[in-house]
Formats: C-alpha cells, structure tokens, sequence
C-alpha cells in the first residue's frame, strides 16, 4: 500500500527550477533513503510533503490525501523534522511536547498528558523531560525531534538530515530507534542524509535525485546489483558526476 | 480553533518578553497613577486643562499610557508572535501539524487582540480605583469641550467610549503589525518597518494621524472637534490589514 505518493511535482523559484517533475512511490513499512548532493533539492521536496511550501505542478498525497486540498487529513498522517530539530527553547521538552499536541485534534483531551509521556519513553527522554529544551545536546534535540513528529500516531515520519551534527554514538542511537519504530510500530520512515553508509544500514528503499531530478528508485538489492558491489558510494558520486 | 488558541496563548505567556513586558507595564501603569495623584489638573494637549477628578482619572492616566501600548508593548508582541516564531524556524513545528494555516494566523490575531484588550482593561481598572480613592468626586465634570458637561455615569460612559476608541485604534495596529510582520524578514526590521509606517502615514495625510497620536485623536473626536475622517481609515487600516495579511499568509511559502 502506497503511503507517500509524489506525482509530477515542480517548484521553481524564478527561473531556476528546484524540483522537475518528479515522481514516485513510497510504501508501507519501507525505509526509504533519500539521497542527493547538497542543493538537489532534497529539502524543498520535503517542504513541500509537509506543506510547508506549494509546489508549481503536481501532486502530493499521503495515505491517498492531497496535500494542498485535504492539508488536514493528509497531515495528520505525518510526522516530520525538517531541516533542523527547532524547540521552543524556553520551555521543558516535555511542555513543548504538550503544546504541539494539541494541535492534534484527533488525540482528546484526556489522552494528551499520556500520549506526550509515551513518545518520551519510546525516544529515551522520560527522565529529561522536565529538563529546558536549550540544555539539550544536540542527540537530544534529535529523539526529540522524533517524539515531536510521533505524536499524532503518524504512518510515516520523515526526516531530514537526522544525523547532522550527531557523534558516532548518538547516530547509533538514532538508527536503533528508527529501525524499533519501523518494526515494533510499523511506521514508514522518509530519511534524507548525506550519509550512505548510515542509510544503507536501515534503508530497505532508495529514491537518489540530482539538481532537482530523480535519477534511480529501487530497492538496495536492486541498486548493489547495478553498482556490482555492496559499496554505493563510488556508484552514487558515479551517477552524481556522470 | 480553540486548541489552537489554547497552543498559542501558553507558548506567549512562557515567552519571558511577554512576562517582562507584563510587569514593566503594571510599574509604567503604577508610576503614572502617582505622577496623576500628584497633579490638580489633566491636559487634553498643550493649552486645554481641566481638573483631576474620580471621574476623569483614568482617561487622564490612558493618555499618559497610551504611547508606551501603542508604540512599545503592542508591536513587541506582535512581532514575537508573527515574526520571531516564524524567524526562528519554531514556527514550522506547527506548520507541519494537522491545522488550517488560516485557522493560525486567526488564533493568533485573536490572542494578540485578548492580551491587548486585556492590557487597556488593566489600565482602566486602576485609573477608575487610583481615581475614586485619591481624587475629589464631583457631580459634574466637563472634559475637552467645555460647552458639554457630565454627571459622574455620563463621565463614566465618557472614558468607557474614549477606552473603546483607543482599543479599536490598537486593533488597527496590530493588524498593520501583522502585515508588516508578515513581509519583513526579521524582528528588528518589523519593529522599525512599524515605526516607520506610523510616522510615514503622517506625511501621506494627517487622517491617519492616530496610528501615533491616538489619545488626541480620541479627545478631539469625543469633543466634535476632529476635522479629518476617523472610523471608516480606522477600519480601513484594520480590514486591509488583516485581509492583506491573510492573503500572504495563505499564499506564502514557510522556508525558514
């Protein structure tokens, strides 16, 4: 079943164009890499999933909701941290917690306090939540970027960049919880990152684009057998140069 | 809508501007109430005065507070609300959830007009207080126009209208704010873009001369004296401001 579809999607700004007709699918239960170099356009798709920004053409529909005519629906069947993981940075994370979620008209009233305490525990950060957000680290900020975009119970999550700035431990950790999250709670995951490595480690499913366009989808059997080897970072700087 | 509201009233109120701008407000509103104690008379401007009384106390102690609402309190909550959150990128936590953009922008508008409204209520219960505990009562009181005199309800009713005035000149305000807050980039450029925009729109025509000068404006409309148009620029400003505003806010894209 097909969670995340994009289909012809253009952005351009002025003349230049950001994003050029591209499309394609995601389903359920993948984790999808989504790989290009800097300014390929990776996070103004993402934007755009998000509704942060509208593109041109096109159209984007998650769980079968257009993003532009059904925004309600269609968001409420994501959770996201694009770009950077930014807080109110004068409230405790589990205050910033317990204001975004009432945003999230399907969670009533009395389930909210529980629901902000379950996404704590399931991200590790049950005994820092009292805890000001402007003395986390940045690993921190990241599991609470992630229990941010679980509140509404979301089918996919998307992310971008997750591992920017983290140690090689708060990496692991990441990874760990996306992958518990994808297995014990089924939900889709959309990550953009730099890091081949990291994404080869959890991605069942790559999307690769270059200066706003899709080069390849596939799954990462299907890439290792194109690159002949297990290493796809000579074959992705290959397609990115080529 | 109302959990919308409910989100953004608690993250302005843990915002420590808000919180200081709150107690800065309640000492400004304090001191001026002695500085009124200690004078006889109250000046509409710089030739008509009339005596302080219970009755005109706290029409006396808006105009002295005005300014720093007008000019100060309003544009910083304003410009926190529409234009720190969206600048430092916080605003996108709430973009990305499951609401009406629309629905925001009006939550927003609305919790500023509350906090606003709750400001110039504050300002008008301690004026009616200060008034009636510091200065003579008198049975009948005259205020800019001295052909018109009061009884002490008329009086009442008097500052309760000038008091309405003055929040329909704040809702104006903040709702130019709010276009401004919507087009410039960052919270300094806003805040002087506000300065310049109530400045500038004096050279354009004296009409909008309340956007800087609202407690004269009111003085002189409420004594029949007010020679330009005053509702309909003031509702002008207030529609076409949030219309515009709602308009760049539906087509807008969120890139910080």
């Amino acid at each position: 079943m097909k969670v995340l579809e994009i289909e012809h999607i253009t952005k351009k700004a002025g003349r230049r164009t950001l994003v050029g007709d591209m499309s394609f699918d995601i389903m359920q239960g993948d984790v999808c890499g989504f790989v290009g170099p800097n300014g390929a356009g990776k996070t103004t798709l993402i934007r755009m999933i998000t509704g942060l920004i509208k593109p041109e053409e096109g159209c984007i529909r998650i769980e079968g909701c257009d993003v532009q005519r059904d925004r309600k629906k269609a968001l409420g069947q994501v959770g996201a941290i694009v770009e950077s993981p930014i807080f109110f940075p004068y409230m405790s994370g589990k205050d910033n917690l317990l204001n975004l979620v009432k945003l999230h008209v399907n969670i009533p009233k009395g389930q909210r306090a529980s629901r902000v305490d379950e996404v704590l525990n399931i991200v590790g950060l049950a005994g820092r939540g009292k805890d000001k957000v402007k003395t986390y680290s940045l690993g921190m900020k990241q599991r609470l970027g992630i229990a941010q975009a679980l509140l509404g119970n979301p089918k996919l999550i998307i992310l971008d960049e997750p591992a920017n700035g983290l140690d090689p431990m708060g990496i692991r950790e990441l990874r760990n919880l996306i992958l518990e999250l994808n297995e014990k709670h089924g939900i889709t995951f959309f990550v953009s990152s730099h890091l081949l490595d990291e994404l080869q480690r959890i991605c069942s499913r790559f999307v690769i684009i270059k200066e706003g366009r899709l080069v390849w989808q596939g799954t990462q059997e299907q890439w290792q057998e194109m690159a002949g080897s297990s290493n796809l970072e000579d074959h992705f700087v290959e397609m990115m140069t080529s | 809508m109302i959990q919308l509201m409910q989100s953004d009233w608690q993250r302005m109120w843990k915002r420590k501007k808000t919180m200081v701008s709150l107690l800065i407000f309640v000492g400004i509103v304090l001191l001026d109430c002695l500085f009124l104690m200690m004078q006889n008379l109250g000046a509409f401007d710089n030739v008509s005065t009339v005596p302080l009384t219970a009755q005109n106390f706290s029409l006396f102690l808006l105009k002295e507070v005005s300014f720093f609402l007008v000019l100060i309190i309003g544009p910083i909550l304003m410009i926190d609300s529409f234009n720190g959150e969206y600048h430092g990128g916080q605003l996108r936590l709430v973009l990305i959830r499951p609401i009406s953009v629309m629905r925001l922008f009006a939550a927003k508008w609305i919790n500023l007009a509350i906090i606003m409204g709750m400001f110039v209520l504050v300002t008008f219960t301690v004026g009616e207080i200060f008034g009636h505990l510091f200065k003579p009562s008198v049975d009948s009181v005259v205020f800019l126009n001295p052909d018109r005199s009061y009884s002490s309800a008329g009086a009442f009713m008097y500052c309760l209208e000038s008091y309405g005035l003055f929040m329909l000149i704040v809702l104006a305000q903040l709702s130019l704010t709010g276009l401004i807050c919507t087009v410039l980039p960052s919270p300094i450029i806003c805040y002087l873009g506000w300065v310049g925009v109530a400045v500038g729109s004096m050279y354009v025509s004296n009409t909008f001369s309340f956007l800087l000068f609202g407690m004269s404006t009111i003085f002189q409309w409420m004594a029949g004296s007010y020679s330009h148009a005053f509702i309909m620029p003031l509702f002008g400003c207030m529609i076409l401001g949030l219309a515009v505003t709602m308009f760049w806010w539906n087509r807008r894209n969120w890139v910080k």
